[in-house]
C-alpha cells in the first residue's frame, strides 16, 4: 500500500514538474461543452445533465513559459550537420541571454476533474457541481539570475544584481464547487459558484527583497529579507546557531493508509473560492460575458514549516591583518569569516499557520453569431498572480452544431508570442460526449532522431495546452427551446 | 451546415495538415560537452598594517625613540687585554686584539640580491672599559667580504679614554665609528657575508721598555665589545632579488588534484594599495624552461608598489595609491607544462631613487581581487 501511494505522489509530482498545467482554455470558452462553466459559471451547455467521471471527464494540461524554446537549448551546427547545447563552450551565451527577460516565469498547472455533474432547473436554472484537484505551480526566474549563472558576476560590478523578483510557488489542492446559473432578465444571466477548497500540499516563497551588491573593488553585499512557507511532509532541521542543517521528507505519514488518507484528503488546510459571471445579450447576435472566477485562499495548519531569514552580509575580502601580525593563523582567519557568513544568514523555524491566496482570472469576452450556429468571438483573460499579470487575447471562429458536434479555431496572443493557433472539437455518440482541445496546437516542429528514436517536438514551448476528456450527457436543452408548434393558433 | 462551416473544418484539417518540420537534429551527433564559463570576480584578502605589525622589535630591530627601525649587531669581548698582554718580564708597548669575525647572517639572502643598495649612516661603536691608567691607542682592522669582493673600514688608530687614577678606577666608555671617520656606510652596503677584525692596543705610557712595570700597570685590564648599529636609512636603486623555484603550477598527470591550471580561462589579480613606505616594488614571474634555458612566458607587475613620496629628511610623508592588474591568460595556462621552473623576480626602489628612512609607524592597506574565470565541466 505505501508503495503504491509514494508511486501516486511520484506520479503527482512527476505531473507537475512536467509542466502539466492550464492557465486558460481560450478556445473552451464559445464551444458547447458542459465544462465552459468553469471559466464563466454564467454559461451553460446545449444539454440537459451531464455526468462528469472520475479523471476521464476532464484533465487539463497546461505549461507557460516566456523564455525558452527548443532552439534556444539545441543549436545544430550547419558545417557537419552536429547539435550543441547552450551549454555547450561553442554556443555564445549572448545569444541565450537576449531571449530572457527581466522576469521569466514557468507555470506549470493541471485540473483533474474527479466529479461534475449539471443539471437544467426549471425554465432557464443550471446548477452544477465539480470536484477537482488542482496543482499549480509558478515560477519567477530574474533575468540576472541567468546573467549571473552564465556569465558571472563581473559584469555587475558597480550596480546591484537584483533577485527580488525571485518567487515561487506550488499548490496541491481539490476544491469541491457548487454553482448555480439564472436569468435575472430577458438578457442578463448571471452564475455563481462557491468553492470548498482542500489543500493538500503547499511550497511558496515570500521575497520581500533579495540583492547581491556588487562594488566597483569587487567587494558584496548580500541582503535577503525572505520567507518560504511548507505545508506537506518536509521537515527542516537547523544547528544550534539556527543554520539549516538539512532538509528531508517526512514520508512516514504516507507509510500508512490513515496517513495517506489524512493527507490527500487536505481537511486540516482548509479555504474558501469563488467564481462569478455573467453573459448579456446585447441582441440577437451579439452576447457579452464577463467573468471572475478562482478568487479565493487557503489557510495551511497542517505540517506547517515557516523559514524566514532576514540579513546582510558584506563580504570585502578576508582580513589578513591579523595573520601578519602574527595574532592569527589564515586557516583561523578563514574560519572567522565562514562564521560570519553563517551567522549572518540565521534563519527562524517555526510552524505558524500562513494563508495563500489564488490566482485569479479574470475573462471579458464578446461573440457574434453569423448564423444560429457559426459565431465569432473575441475573449481576453486576464490571470492575476501575486503582483504578475498575465495576458491572453483571443479571437475564434465557432460552429456548435446542437449538442452533436461543436468545433471551434482560434488564435491567441499571450506569452509574448502571436503565433497562437489553437483549435477544439467535441463530438457527441449517443449519450458520450468527447473532446480534446488547445489554444496552441503546434504547427512547426523539429525532427530528434537517433539509432533508436524519431520523433517530432515542437519548436516553439512557450505554451503547452491541451484539455481532452468524456463526458456523459443527456438531453438537448436547446432543441427543446426551439421546438415550435406545427400549428399556428391565433 | 453550409458554407462557413464548411470552411471552418476547411481550416482546421489544413492546419494539421501542413504542420511542418524546421529541423531535424541527428542526436547521435549531440556534442556531450556541456560547462559552464562564467567569470567571476571577488574581493579576495584585505589588509592595512603597520611595519611594526610586521615587524616585532627584538634585539635585533630595534624602534628609536623616533620610532626609525635600526638593526643591531652585537658582538661581545673581541677584546680583553690585562697587565700580562702587555708584560712578559718587562713591558711590551703593544698587545694584539685577537682577529675574529662577526657573522651578520644574511648570506642566503643576499646571494640573490643585485641592484645598487647603500646603507647611508651606520654607526660602529667600540663600547669599552678601561683601567689602565695610561693611555691606550687602539689600531682597529677591519674589513668586509662578499664573495669575492672586499672593502676596509680605513679607521685611523684611536685613544681610549683612560680613568682619573686616583678617583677613577676604571672608565666605560664608547668610541663611534661612523662615516665621519671611515669607510663604514661603504662597507656595509657591500653588504658583507661576514666582517673580519683584527687589530692591536698600543701604550702610549713614558715607561721605558725593560722597566718593570707592577708599579704603574698593576691594575690594569681593558675589555671592549662591538655594537653595529645599521639604522634603516638607506638609497635603493634597482635592487632586484631573484629567486628560481620548482614549477609549482605544473600538472602532475598522477596527481589527484580537482583543480588544475588548464581549468581557468582566465586568473586576473587586481591590487589596490595605499602605500605609505618609501619603497616601490615591481614583480616578475617568469615560466622558465631550463634545460633550453628559455623563458617560456613572462608575467610583469611593473609597479606594484609604488613609492610614498618623503620629505628632506627621508621620512615619508604621504601615501601613494596604486592599482596593479596581474593577468594569467589561457595563453600562460598552456604554457605552465613547458617550463621546470618559475624565476621570480622582485625589484625595489626607494622614493625617486633617493635617501629614504624606514619608521616603524609606516603603514601599508592593500585590496586583493580575484576575477577567475573557470571552465566548469558539469558532465
Amino acid at each position: 500500500m505505501s508503495g503504491k501511494i509514494k508511486h501516486l505522489f511520484a506520479i503527482i509530482l512527476l505531473a507537475t514538474s512536467s509542466g502539466i498545467s492550464a492557465q486558460n482554455n481560450q478556445t473552451l470558452y464559445f464551444m458547447n461543452l458542459p465544462q465552459n462553466h468553469l471559466l464563466n459559471p454564467a454559461l451553460r451547455p446545449g444539454n440537459s445533465l451531464y455526468i462528469g467521471l472520475p479523471v476521464i471527464s476532464g484533465i487539463n494540461l497546461n505549461i507557460n513559459n516566456n523564455f525558452v524554446n527548443f532552439s534556444d537549448v539545441f543549436l545544430k551546427r550547419p558545417l557537419n550537420d552536429s547539435v550543441i547545447t547552450f551549454l555547450n563552450h561553442d554556443y555564445n551565451p549572448d545569444k541565450f541571454l537576449a531571449k530572457i527577460r527581466d522576469k521569466n516565469f514557468f507555470d506549470p498547472q493541471t485540473t483533474i476533474q474527479l466529479l461534475g455533474i449539471g443539471f437544467s432547473v426549471g425554465n432557464d436554472g443550471y446548477v452544477f457541481l465539480d470536484v477537482n484537484d488542482r496543482i499549480e505551480g509558478n515560477l519567477v526566474i530574474p533575468g540576472d539570475f541567468f546573467s549571473l549563472a552564465l556569465k558571472g558576476n563581473e559584469q555587475f560590478a558597480g550596480s546591484k544584481i537584483d533577485l527580488s523578483s525571485l518567487r515561487g510557488s506550488m499548490r496541491y489542492y481539490r476544491e469541491v464547487g457548487l454553482g448555480f446559473s439564472k436569468n435575472i432578465t430577458e438578457k442578463l444571466r448571471i452564475g455563481i459558484k462557491g468553492k470548498l477548497l482542500f489543500g493538500i500540499a503547499d511550497a511558496s516563497i515570500v521575497n520581500h527583497s533579495l540583492g547581491i551588491s556588487v562594488n566597483n573593488n569587487y567587494s558584496h553585499t548580500f541582503d535577503a529579507n525572505m520567507e518560504v512557507n511548507f505545508s506537506g511532509p518536509v521537515k527542516v532541521y537547523t544547528d544550534s546557531k539556527n543554520n539549516i542543517d538539512s532538509i528531508k521528507v517526512d514520508d512516514k505519514k504516507l507509510n500508512n493508509a490513515s496517513g495517506a488518507k489524512d493527507f490527500f484528503m487536505g481537511k486540516g488546510n482548509m479555504g474558501v473560492g469563488l467564481d462569478i459571471g455573467a453573459t448579456y445579450e446585447l441582441n440577437d447576435r451579439i452576447t457579452l460575458s464577463a467573468s471572475i472566477t478562482d478568487l479565493g485562499f487557503i489557510r495551511w495548519k497542517t505540517d506547517v514549516t515557516n523559514l524566514k531569514a532576514n540579513n546582510q552580509f558584506v563580504f570585502s575580502g578576508l582580513n589578513v591583518s591579523d595573520v601578519i601580525d602574527g595574532s592569527k593563523t589564515f586557516d583561523e582567519v578563514g574560519q572567522d569569516m565562514l562564521d560570519s557568513l553563517k551567522n549572518a544568514f540565521v534563519v527562524t523555524n517555526t510552524a505558524k499557520p500562513f494563508a495563500t491566496y489564488l490566482p485569479f482570472g479574470v475573462s471579458v469576452g464578446g461573440s457574434y453569431n453569423l448564423t444560429k450556429s457559426f459565431s465569432v468571438g473575441l475573449l481576453s483573460y486576464t490571470r492575476i498572480i501575486e503582483k504578475q499579470l498575465r495576458e491572453a487575447l483571443t479571437l475564434s471562429a465557432n460552429l456548435n452544431i446542437g449538442n452533436l458536434f461543436s468545433t471551434s479555431i482560434s488564435y491567441t496572443a499571450e506569452n509574448h508570442r502571436y503565433d497562437n493557433l489553437g483549435a477544439g472539437i467535441s463530438f457527441r455518440a449517443g449519450v458520450t460526449q468527447f473532446y480534446i482541445l488547445s489554444d496552441r496546437i503546434p504547427v512547426v516542429f523539429n525532427r530528434i532522431k537517433n539509432d533508436k528514436t524519431n520523433i517530432l517536438i515542437p519548436d516553439t514551448w512557450n505554451t503547452i495546452n491541451l484539455r481532452f476528456g468524456m463526458n456523459i450527457v443527456f438531453g438537448n436543452r436547446q432543441k427543446e427551446k426551439s421546438d415550435k408548434p406545427m400549428v399556428l393558433i391565433e | 451546415m453550409g458554407k462557413r462551416s464548411r470552411l471552418l473544418v476547411t481550416v482546421i484539417m489544413i492546419v494539421f495538415a501542413t504542420a511542418c518540420v524546421k529541423e531535424t537534429y541527428n542526436m547521435n551527433k549531440l556534442a556531450k560537452e556541456y560547462q559552464l564559463s562564467p567569470t567571476w570576480a571577488i574581493s579576495a584578502v584585505k589588509g592595512d598594517v603597520l611595519f611594526s605589525d610586521m615587524v616585532k622589535p627584538t634585539d635585533t630591530i630595534v624602534f628609536d625613540q623616533n620610532k626609525l627601525v635600526t638593526l643591531i649587531f652585537k658582538k661581545d669581548s673581541i677584546v680583553d687585554l690585562k697587565l700580562s698582554d702587555f708584560s712578559k718580564g718587562t713591558i711590551v708597548k703593544t698587545a694584539i686584539i685577537d682577529p675574529g669575525t662577526f657573522d651578520v647572517n644574511i648570506e642566503d639572502i643576499f646571494s640573490h640580491i643585485t641592484g645598487d643598495f647603500q646603507i647611508i649612516s651606520p654607526v660602529l661603536k667600540l663600547n669599552y672599559t678601561n683601567s689602565f691608567a695610561d693611555s691606550v691607542k687602539i689600531n682597529l682592522n677591519v674589513n668586509a667580504k662578499r664573495g669575492s669582493k672586499t672593502v676596509n673600514l680605513n679607521l685611523a688608530p684611536f685613544k681610549l679614554l683612560k680613568p682619573n687614577i686616583p678617583v677613577q678606577q676604571v672608565i666605560s666608555a664608547t668610541y663611534i665609528i661612523d662615516k665621519n671617520n671611515s669607510n663604514l656606510p661603504s662597507l656595509i652596503s657591500l653588504p658583507p657575508d661576514i666582517l673580519n677584525y683584527s687589530g692591536s692596543a698600543t701604550l702610549t705610557s713614558q715607561v721605558k721598555s725593560g722597566v718593570d712595570p707592577t708599579d704603574i700597570l698593576s691594575a690594569g685590564r681593558m675589555t671592549g665589545s662591538l655594537e653595529l648599529e645599521i639604522p634603516l636609512e638607506l638609497k635603493i636603486n634597482n635592487l632586484a632579488y631573484a629567486d628560481t623555484v620548482k614549477n609549482f603550477l605544473k600538472t602532475d598527470s598522477s596527481s589527484d588534484d580537482k583543480i588544475k591550471p588548464e581549468d581557468f580561462q582566465l586568473l586576473r589579480v587586481i591590487l589596490t594599495a595605499n602605500n605609505g613606505f618609501p619603497l616601490g616594488v615591481s614583480v616578475q614571474m617568469i615560466l622558465f624552461d631550463s634545460k633550453s634555458q628559455t623563458n617560456i612566458k613572462t608575467v610583469d607587475a611593473a609597479s606594484l608598489l609604488s613609492p610614498a613620496p618623503v620629505d628632506a629628511t627621508g621620512k615619508a610623508n604621504g601615501t601613494t595609491e596604486t592599482t596593479t592588474t596581474i593577468e594569467f591568460n589561457k595563453d600562460f595556462f598552456g604554457s605552465v607544462d613547458k617550463a621546470d621552473k618559475i624565476i621570480f623576480k622582485f625589484t625595489l626602489n626607494s622614493t625617486a631613487n633617493g635617501i629614504v628612512r624606514i619608521y616603524s609607524d609606516y603603514r601599508i592597506s592593500f585590496t586583493a581581487a580575484l576575477v577567475v574565470q573557470p571552465v566548469i565541466n558539469l558532465n
